[in-house]
């Protein structure tokens, strides 16, 4: 038998083995990595090291890393101005699906400048915000001069923005900030300028708000 | 690593390729939980292309790549264990569990095993993980006893190598 073949059977576990035994006790080399062997089957029989992530992942991370790249020709220019983008992680057009159920469900009431308007937000709290999922419907195109802005908005007024779109449909929004410090969830429509805060157009918002 | 930094699609594909199972490895084994295993994959890579920009290209990524992800699980899992056990955030600097010990470890493994021939690989994840003697990985996969025995030995010795790394691991 050889030193490989000895410490593969150490790996299977075959330290009684009389083949096994008599080698490591002549061969000083295949004793002194006999535990090593013996660490490297046990690592073999995990099933952790035989699973592997969803084949759609890589999607995912290549979307999320796309979202930030491509966020900075995007961006409306005020968002230069004002590096409000520290709040914001990510905005993506969604067809994200997230492998988990959300930590919470809200949905969104039609505001004054959007009679027709509704919407759903599924939320996870994660570690460094919240990310978020809207589905939105009822809303008209934004024109050019215009879009709609996702806000969240602390109890003592100070309001952070998840992100931008422009028209109804499923969008994914990540925010630097957690939902429990910012529990008011709404949308607004905003002109393309440089005012740091959002409008009184409001198209959706919480339903007691 | 440059394109990687510029947010390249392919190459962000290229380095998830080399890098997301022993991510998912160490991730799931201090986790337990697929989903949050993969939020963790997902978390380190964007954290990764952040930071890429401080990473020196002439490195080895592997050991950057894995301090990011176990920074990624250890927050994920205080989270949890905040979200579950109602804690606040600066009473949460407890010891971490078993579970993120050997990881280094782990990661090191799983990448040796993504490194074999795929015929290799599976000789092994059916001998060791399936538990199954080599007469029955032969039947299971189809090819002479004598193939899976020798297949079986190739990729021993090439998981060899990483011998006499193991059992030194700190982090």
């Amino acid at each position: 038998m050889s030193c490989a073949e000895v410490l593969e059977a150490v790996a299977r576990g075959r330290l009684d083995d009389q083949t096994v035994v008599n080698h490591l006790s002549v061969c000083p080399d295949c004793r002194a990595r006999s535990d090593s062997a013996q660490l490297l089957g046990r690592h073999l029989s995990d099933p952790v090291m035989w699973e592997d992530p969803s084949p759609d992942l890589v999607e995912r991370v290549v979307g999320a890393i796309g979202a930030e790249t491509g966020q900075e020709d995007r961006r409306p220019s005020r968002w230069r101005i004002l590096g409000a983008a520290a709040a914001i992680v990510a905005v993506v057009a969604a067809g994200a699906v997230w492998g988990t159920r959300p930590d919470w469900t809200i949905e969104l009431a039609p505001g004054p400048a959007a009679p027709e308007a509704g919407g759903i937000v599924k939320g996870w709290n994660r570690a460094h915000g919240t990310r978020m999922v809207l589905e939105v419907w009822g809303l008209d195109p934004a024109d050019e001069d215009s879009y709609y802005e996702v806000w969240l908005t602390a109890p003592d007024g100070r309001h952070v923005s998840a992100g931008t779109f422009r028209d109804s449909g499923r969008f994914e929004v990540v925010a630097g900030v957690r939902r429990a410090d910012f529990p008011r969830i709404w949308v607004t429509l905003e002109p393309t300028d440089d005012d740091p805060g959002p409008t009184s157009q409001t198209v959706l918002d919480l339903p007691n708000a | 690593m440059d394109r990687f930094r510029r947010g390249d699609h392919e190459a962000v594909r290229e380095l998830y390729g080399l890098y997301s199972r022993p991510v998912f490895a160490i991730a799931l084994r201090s986790l337990g939980d697929r989903a949050l295993a993969e939020e963790v994959v997902q978390q380190t890579f964007l954290n990764a292309w952040r930071a890429a920009s401080r990473f020196d290209p002439e490195l080895d990524p592997a050991p950057w790549l894995y301090a990011i992800a176990r920074r990624v699980a250890v927050d994920v899992y205080r989270r949890e264990r905040r979200h579950r056990e109602g804690r606040r955030e600066e009473t949460d600097m407890a010891v971490l569990p078993p579970s993120f010990e050997g990881l280094w470890e782990l990661w090191e493994v799983r990448a040796a095993v993504d490194g074999l021939p795929e015929d290799e690989r599976e000789v092994i994840e059916a001998t060791f993980y399936r538990q199954l003697t080599h007469t029955e990985a032969a039947a299971e996969l189809g090819i002479p006893l004598g193939t899976v025995k020798s297949r079986s030995h190739r990729a021993f010795q090439r998981l060899a190598g990483f011998l006499d790394h193991l059992g030194t691991e700190t982090a």
